[in-house]
């Protein structure tokens, strides 16, 4: 069992919303804590409330900035025995929207943006960490947060596409490190109440998604963070989604 | 001390007389990138020794491995 006290945690997108709240129980739960992500003045906040935090401002896209950036956390911190694959960004858009003149299509670019900040940027941290973690021989458990949209959601066909990815890469990570005592665990939150839900929902449509979820309401970042603890705490647990979406059939 | 042959049987799942001395990453189809480190960890775990990059690299046989543990505690494995 990984023992939160004094482990090191590494937390990406933990400047604001749900990453904001796993960082949070972290250290109240007594773990070091590292953060990257890519809104500085989020991270500066975040250092100014907890000076403790080692926190590394890096575009999570960009393959060898994010290996720059873990190896400056890790001579930091020394070793990283977790990390919360958080950050992400949303975007939606209709596959085919036949009301536009122009422009029907999905947005190629869109596409690339969403896969390369939900997709490729959780495989190239990954990377990284789990390289250090067999070399150092650390017992480790990799944390994916997800997305209940991963069992496909209409207008969300990239980040569909990145979460569901996301799943395939968690289950195929506790299967191939699992043997090295390297968990992974795929956590998948339905609505949360986070500025990124309201920015992304209009409010008549947040209003329907508490009608549909039988407890009535969004789900709070305490919740998802609760989530994230348990992936961390019990040792027998690994290559499964967990579900915190208030019992919402999506 | 351990039983090599046995312990990298159980690691790629072959009966254990698949695996002799000869036995190696070229010959066995079981025994790749993947399995490699199953092996190095589990010998790391039974022999309370670690190996370092540049031995991890060369330890693509049986015999090469046993040679190995051989000058790193001065011990013969069973194989």
């Amino acid at each position: 069992m990984l023992k939160l006290k004094q482990s090191s945690i590494l937390v990406t997108g933990g400047a604001n919303g749900i990453g904001y709240g796993i960082v949070k129980q972290l250290i109240e739960e007594g773990c070091i804590v590292s953060v990257i992500d890519k809104d500085k003045q989020a991270l500066q906040n975040l250092s100014n409330e907890y000076p403790e935090i080692v926190s590394v401002a890096c575009d999570l896209t960009k393959f060898d900035e994010v290996a720059v950036a873990i190896n400056s956390l890790i001579d930091k911190v020394g070793v990283i025995h977790g990390v919360v694959n958080n950050a992400a960004i949303i975007k939606n858009a209709a596959f085919v929207n036949l009301l536009s003149n122009e422009n029907r299509n999905h947005s190629i670019k869109l596409w690339d943006e969403v896969i390369a900040a939900n997709l490729t940027s959780v495989f190239y941290v990954t990377l990284n960490i789990a390289e250090h973690m067999l070399s150092k021989r650390t017992k480790g458990v990799i944390v994916n947060i997800c997305s209940i949209a991963a069992n496909g959601n209409a207008g969300q066909t990239a980040y569909s596409a990145a979460k569901a990815g996301l799943i395939g890469m968690s289950k195929t990570w506790a299967k191939e490190l699992g043997p090295m005592g390297i968990r992974c665990v795929a956590i998948s939150p339905g609505f949360v109440n986070t500025p990124s839900t309201k920015a992304a929902l209009a409010e008549n449509v947040i209003d329907h998604v508490v009608k549909s979820t039988p407890v009535r309401r969004l789900g709070t970042v305490e919740e998802i963070a609760d989530a994230v603890m348990f992936a961390f705490t019990n040792d027998f647990y690994t290559g499964k989604v967990m579900e915190i979406d208030g019992g919402l059939v999506f | 001390m351990i039983n090599l042959n046995a312990m990298i049987a159980e690691v790629l799942r072959v009966p254990p007389a698949e695996i002799t001395d000869n036995t190696s990453m070229d010959s066995t189809s079981a025994w790749d990138s993947i399995s490699h480190i199953e092996i190095i960890f589990e010998l790391e775990k039974k022999l309370a020794i670690v190996f370092n990059g540049d031995e991890i690299i060369k330890m693509t046989s049986v015999n090469k491995i046993k040679n190995l543990i051989f000058e790193k505690l001065g011990e013969c494995v069973e194989t």
